[in-house]
Protein backbone atom coordinates (compact mmCIF):
# COMPACT_ATOMS: atom_id res chain seq x y z
CA UNK A 1 0.00 0.00 0.00
CA UNK A 2 0.96 3.25 -0.79
CA UNK A 3 1.27 6.75 1.28
CA UNK A 4 -1.94 8.19 -0.45
CA UNK A 5 -3.85 4.71 0.01
CA UNK A 6 -2.85 4.67 3.81
CA UNK A 7 -3.76 8.67 4.23
CA UNK A 8 -7.48 7.25 2.76
CA UNK A 9 -7.36 4.77 5.38
CA UNK A 10 -5.84 5.98 7.70
CA UNK A 11 -9.81 6.45 9.63
CA UNK A 12 -11.14 3.59 9.51
CA UNK A 13 -7.34 2.22 10.47
CA UNK A 14 -7.85 3.87 13.74
CA UNK A 15 -11.38 2.87 14.13
CA UNK A 16 -10.44 -1.01 14.04
CA UNK A 17 -12.82 -1.04 11.34
CA UNK A 18 -10.51 -2.34 8.21
CA UNK A 19 -10.52 -5.63 7.21
CA UNK A 20 -7.54 -8.09 8.51
CA UNK A 21 -5.80 -7.90 5.57
CA UNK A 22 -6.31 -3.83 4.67
CA UNK A 23 -5.63 -3.53 8.53
CA UNK A 24 -2.31 -5.14 7.97
CA UNK A 25 -1.22 -3.56 5.11
CA UNK A 26 -1.49 -0.32 6.38
CA UNK A 27 0.38 -1.42 9.88
CA UNK A 28 3.59 -2.85 7.58
CA UNK A 29 3.51 0.42 5.74
CA UNK A 30 3.30 2.49 8.74
CA UNK A 31 5.98 0.70 10.29
CA UNK A 32 8.42 1.43 7.62
CA UNK A 33 7.74 4.83 6.31
CA UNK A 34 8.40 7.22 9.07
CA UNK A 35 6.57 9.97 7.13
CA UNK A 36 3.00 8.32 7.35
CA UNK A 37 3.74 6.96 11.03
CA UNK A 38 4.31 10.67 12.18
CA UNK A 39 1.18 11.65 10.43
CA UNK A 40 -0.37 8.42 12.03
CA UNK A 41 0.85 9.81 15.47
CA UNK A 42 -0.83 12.85 15.04
CA UNK A 43 -4.34 11.86 14.21
CA UNK A 44 -3.99 9.86 17.78
CA UNK A 45 -3.29 13.43 19.65
CA UNK A 46 -6.50 15.02 17.53
CA UNK A 47 -8.36 12.04 18.67
CA UNK A 48 -7.42 11.99 22.13
CA UNK A 49 -7.89 15.45 22.44
CA UNK A 50 -11.61 15.15 21.40
CA UNK A 51 -11.62 12.02 23.57
CA UNK A 52 -10.07 14.17 26.48
CA UNK A 53 -11.58 17.58 26.27
CA UNK A 54 -15.25 17.65 25.08
CA UNK A 55 -16.50 16.33 28.72
CA UNK A 56 -18.85 18.25 30.73
CA UNK A 57 -20.29 18.00 34.30
CA UNK A 58 -24.34 17.66 34.07
CA UNK A 59 -25.54 20.53 36.36
CA UNK A 60 -26.20 19.65 39.78
CA UNK A 61 -29.72 18.86 40.42
CA UNK A 62 -30.32 17.20 36.81
CA UNK A 63 -30.51 13.62 38.33
CA UNK A 64 -32.78 14.43 40.75
CA UNK A 65 -34.94 16.44 38.46
CA UNK A 66 -35.04 13.13 36.26
CA UNK A 67 -36.17 11.01 38.76
CA UNK A 68 -38.98 13.54 40.14
CA UNK A 69 -39.91 13.07 36.59
CA UNK A 70 -39.39 9.61 36.56
CA UNK A 71 -41.52 9.64 39.66
CA UNK A 72 -44.68 10.84 38.37
CA UNK A 73 -44.89 8.07 35.85
CA UNK A 74 -47.01 5.15 36.96
CA UNK A 75 -45.18 2.10 35.78
CA UNK A 76 -48.23 -0.37 35.76
CA UNK A 77 -49.65 2.21 33.31
CA UNK A 78 -46.26 1.64 31.11
CA UNK A 79 -47.03 -0.78 27.62
CA UNK A 80 -44.95 -4.41 28.92
CA UNK A 81 -42.89 -4.57 25.86
CA UNK A 82 -41.71 -1.38 24.36
CA UNK A 83 -38.32 -1.79 24.29
CA UNK A 84 -36.61 -2.67 21.26
CA UNK A 85 -34.87 -5.68 22.63
CA UNK A 86 -31.77 -7.08 21.59
CA UNK A 87 -30.77 -5.73 17.89
CA UNK A 88 -28.43 -7.12 15.57
CA UNK A 89 -24.60 -6.92 15.31
CA UNK A 90 -23.02 -4.86 18.42
CA UNK A 91 -26.61 -4.22 19.95
CA UNK A 92 -26.28 -7.89 20.94
CA UNK A 93 -25.65 -9.66 24.42
CA UNK A 94 -22.30 -9.89 24.96
CA UNK A 95 -20.98 -6.95 22.70
CA UNK A 96 -20.78 -4.39 25.19
CA UNK A 97 -17.29 -5.00 25.87
CA UNK A 98 -16.16 -3.08 23.09
CA UNK A 99 -17.75 0.17 24.29
CA UNK A 100 -16.07 2.45 27.05
CA UNK A 101 -18.83 2.62 29.54
CA UNK A 102 -16.95 5.32 31.16
CA UNK A 103 -13.91 7.79 31.06
CA UNK B 1 -43.61 -3.94 34.15
CA UNK B 2 -40.81 -1.55 34.19
CA UNK B 3 -39.10 -1.75 37.81
CA UNK B 4 -38.27 1.85 37.79
CA UNK B 5 -34.99 1.75 40.46
CA UNK B 6 -34.15 -0.78 38.15
CA UNK B 7 -34.29 1.31 35.43
CA UNK B 8 -32.64 4.31 37.86
CA UNK B 9 -29.74 1.78 38.82
CA UNK B 10 -28.94 1.15 34.98
CA UNK B 11 -29.14 3.40 33.18
CA UNK B 12 -28.34 6.95 35.10
CA UNK B 13 -24.75 6.13 35.09
CA UNK B 14 -24.55 7.37 31.85
CA UNK B 15 -26.61 10.43 32.28
CA UNK B 16 -23.20 12.59 32.22
CA UNK B 17 -22.16 11.23 29.17
CA UNK B 18 -25.30 11.84 27.76
CA UNK B 19 -25.12 15.18 28.95
CA UNK B 20 -22.18 15.74 26.85
CA UNK B 21 -23.51 14.39 24.14
CA UNK B 22 -26.62 16.69 24.29
CA UNK B 23 -24.65 19.67 24.86
CA UNK B 24 -22.97 19.23 21.79
CA UNK B 25 -25.17 18.76 20.02
CA UNK B 26 -27.83 21.48 21.29
CA UNK B 27 -24.68 23.90 22.01
CA UNK B 28 -27.06 25.15 25.17
CA UNK B 29 -27.23 23.95 28.46
CA UNK B 30 -31.07 24.57 29.15
CA UNK B 31 -31.73 22.56 26.21
CA UNK B 32 -29.23 19.94 26.49
CA UNK B 33 -30.80 19.52 30.07
CA UNK B 34 -34.60 19.19 28.85
CA UNK B 35 -33.01 16.85 26.18
CA UNK B 36 -31.61 14.18 28.54
CA UNK B 37 -34.25 14.46 30.57
CA UNK B 38 -36.66 13.49 27.43
CA UNK B 39 -34.29 10.80 27.19
CA UNK B 40 -34.87 9.22 30.20
CA UNK B 41 -38.78 9.62 30.19
CA UNK B 42 -38.84 8.00 26.97
CA UNK B 43 -36.68 5.21 27.75
CA UNK B 44 -38.43 4.70 30.55
CA UNK B 45 -41.44 4.36 28.75
CA UNK B 46 -39.87 1.97 26.67
CA UNK B 47 -37.93 -0.17 29.44
CA UNK B 48 -40.51 -2.98 30.20
CA UNK B 49 -39.65 -4.77 28.11
CA UNK B 50 -35.89 -4.61 28.55
CA UNK B 51 -33.70 -7.89 28.47
CA UNK B 52 -30.77 -8.43 30.65
CA UNK B 53 -27.52 -7.82 27.77
CA UNK B 54 -29.47 -5.65 25.52
CA UNK B 55 -26.83 -2.54 24.64
CA UNK B 56 -29.00 -0.07 26.63
CA UNK B 57 -26.15 2.74 26.25
CA UNK B 58 -25.93 2.70 22.88
CA UNK B 59 -30.25 2.51 22.90
CA UNK B 60 -30.24 5.15 25.11
CA UNK B 61 -28.08 7.34 22.97
CA UNK B 62 -30.46 6.16 20.16
CA UNK B 63 -33.28 7.95 22.10
CA UNK B 64 -31.42 11.10 22.65
CA UNK B 65 -30.30 11.65 18.55
CA UNK B 66 -33.98 10.70 17.88
CA UNK B 67 -35.14 13.11 19.99
CA UNK B 68 -32.69 15.53 19.42
CA UNK B 69 -33.24 15.71 15.48
CA UNK B 70 -37.15 14.82 15.73
CA UNK B 71 -37.71 17.35 18.64
CA UNK B 72 -35.81 19.77 19.17
CA UNK B 73 -34.45 20.40 15.95
CA UNK B 74 -37.79 20.52 14.69
CA UNK B 75 -38.40 23.85 16.58
CA UNK B 76 -35.07 25.24 15.23
CA UNK B 77 -34.36 25.96 11.38
CA UNK B 78 -33.70 22.71 9.20
CA UNK B 79 -30.22 21.21 9.85
CA UNK B 80 -27.71 22.71 7.81
CA UNK B 81 -26.73 20.52 4.49
CA UNK B 82 -23.61 19.77 2.98
CA UNK B 83 -22.13 22.15 0.04
CA UNK B 84 -18.64 22.61 1.33
CA UNK B 85 -15.18 22.80 -0.23
CA UNK B 86 -13.15 19.42 0.28
CA UNK B 87 -10.96 19.16 2.93
CA UNK B 88 -7.71 17.11 2.19
CA UNK B 89 -6.68 14.14 4.35
CA UNK B 90 -4.21 14.92 7.65
CA UNK B 91 -5.41 18.47 6.93
CA UNK B 92 -4.41 19.97 10.40
CA UNK B 93 -1.16 17.57 10.70
CA UNK B 94 0.08 19.10 6.82
CA UNK B 95 -0.68 22.50 7.84
CA UNK B 96 1.09 22.53 11.23
CA UNK B 97 4.58 20.95 9.08
CA UNK B 98 7.24 20.71 8.13
CA UNK B 99 8.11 17.95 10.17
CA UNK B 100 11.08 15.89 11.14
CA UNK B 101 10.06 12.53 11.22
CA UNK B 102 9.96 10.22 14.15
CA UNK B 103 11.14 12.96 16.47
CA UNK B 104 10.98 11.75 19.99
CA UNK B 105 9.31 13.46 22.52
CA UNK B 106 6.51 16.23 22.11
CA UNK B 107 6.53 17.41 18.54
CA UNK B 108 5.88 20.92 17.73
CA UNK B 109 2.17 20.05 16.27
CA UNK B 110 1.93 17.41 19.55
CA UNK B 111 2.32 21.12 21.40
CA UNK B 112 -0.17 23.18 19.35
CA UNK B 113 -2.52 20.79 20.49
CA UNK B 114 -1.53 20.58 23.65
CA UNK B 115 -1.88 24.32 23.32
CA UNK B 116 -6.14 24.75 22.32
CA UNK B 117 -8.35 24.90 25.38
CA UNK B 118 -11.04 22.88 26.45
CA UNK B 119 -13.63 25.37 25.43
CA UNK B 120 -12.02 25.88 21.84
CA UNK B 121 -11.92 21.88 20.94
CA UNK B 122 -15.43 22.13 22.09
CA UNK B 123 -16.52 25.03 20.04
CA UNK B 124 -14.54 23.29 17.21
CA UNK B 125 -16.72 20.21 17.54
CA UNK B 126 -19.97 22.32 18.08
CA UNK B 127 -18.99 24.02 14.90
CA UNK B 128 -19.41 20.93 12.56
CA UNK B 129 -22.52 20.85 10.01
CA UNK B 130 -25.46 18.33 12.45
CA UNK B 131 -24.93 14.98 10.43
CA UNK B 132 -20.72 15.25 10.69
CA UNK B 133 -21.41 16.46 14.14
CA UNK B 134 -23.45 13.60 15.49
CA UNK B 135 -20.87 11.04 13.92
CA UNK B 136 -17.84 12.04 15.46
CA UNK B 137 -19.60 12.82 18.70
CA UNK B 138 -21.00 8.62 18.72
CA UNK B 139 -17.39 7.58 17.59
CA UNK B 140 -14.85 9.91 18.64
CA UNK B 141 -16.43 11.14 22.10
CA UNK B 142 -18.24 8.15 22.81
CA UNK B 143 -16.33 5.05 21.33
CA UNK B 144 -19.21 3.62 19.42
CA UNK B 145 -18.56 1.61 16.85
CA UNK B 146 -19.35 2.24 13.57
CA UNK B 147 -22.16 -0.63 13.35
CA UNK B 148 -23.75 1.07 16.32
CA UNK B 149 -23.52 4.56 14.85
CA UNK B 150 -25.56 3.03 12.03
CA UNK B 151 -27.93 1.61 14.75
CA UNK B 152 -28.05 4.57 16.54
CA UNK B 153 -28.14 7.26 13.57
CA UNK B 154 -30.56 4.36 11.44
CA UNK B 155 -28.46 4.87 8.33
CA UNK B 156 -26.07 2.69 6.25
CA UNK B 157 -22.75 1.93 7.39
CA UNK B 158 -21.30 3.36 4.48
CA UNK B 159 -22.96 6.57 5.08
CA UNK B 160 -21.54 6.61 8.92
CA UNK B 161 -18.16 6.35 7.54
CA UNK B 162 -18.35 8.93 4.90
CA UNK B 163 -19.98 11.53 7.68
CA UNK B 164 -17.38 10.57 9.92
CA UNK B 165 -14.72 10.76 7.75
CA UNK B 166 -15.85 14.03 6.02
CA UNK B 167 -16.51 15.07 9.94
CA UNK B 168 -13.21 14.93 11.27
CA UNK B 169 -11.75 16.70 8.11
CA UNK B 170 -13.73 19.37 9.04
CA UNK B 171 -13.09 19.06 12.76
CA UNK B 172 -9.18 19.60 11.86
CA UNK B 173 -9.61 22.64 9.23
CA UNK B 174 -11.71 24.23 12.51
CA UNK B 175 -8.98 23.57 15.12
CA UNK B 176 -6.66 25.24 12.16
CA UNK B 177 -8.59 27.92 12.43
CA UNK B 178 -8.53 28.39 16.05
CA UNK B 179 -5.19 27.54 16.18
CA UNK B 180 -4.48 30.32 13.78
CA UNK B 181 -6.54 33.13 15.25
CA UNK B 182 -5.08 32.47 18.47
CA UNK B 183 -1.57 33.27 17.27
CA UNK B 184 -0.77 29.75 18.21
CA UNK B 185 0.80 29.65 14.34
CA UNK B 186 2.38 32.21 12.34
CA UNK B 187 -0.53 33.19 10.40
CA UNK B 188 1.26 34.47 7.40
CA UNK B 189 2.92 31.23 6.53
CA UNK B 190 1.02 28.54 8.55
CA UNK B 191 3.78 27.10 9.71
CA UNK B 192 5.71 27.24 12.88
CA UNK B 193 9.08 29.23 12.32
Amino acid sequence: MDCIRVSQNLDDYLDGELGRIRQHAVARHLYACAACSAGFTFEVQVRQLLWQKCRDEPPEGLRDRILEALAVIDPTALPPNAFPGPLPGPFDAGRDDGLESGH
Amino acid sequence: MADPARFADLALPYMGQLYSAALRMTRNPADAEDLVQETYLRAYRGFGGFEEGTNLKAWLYKILTNAFINEYRKAKRRPDEVGFDDVEDLYLYRRLGPHEASRAGGSPEAQILEGIPEAEVKEALESLPEQFRLAVILADVEGFHYKEIAEILDIPIGTVMSRLHRGRKLLQKALWDFAEARGLVPAATGKPA
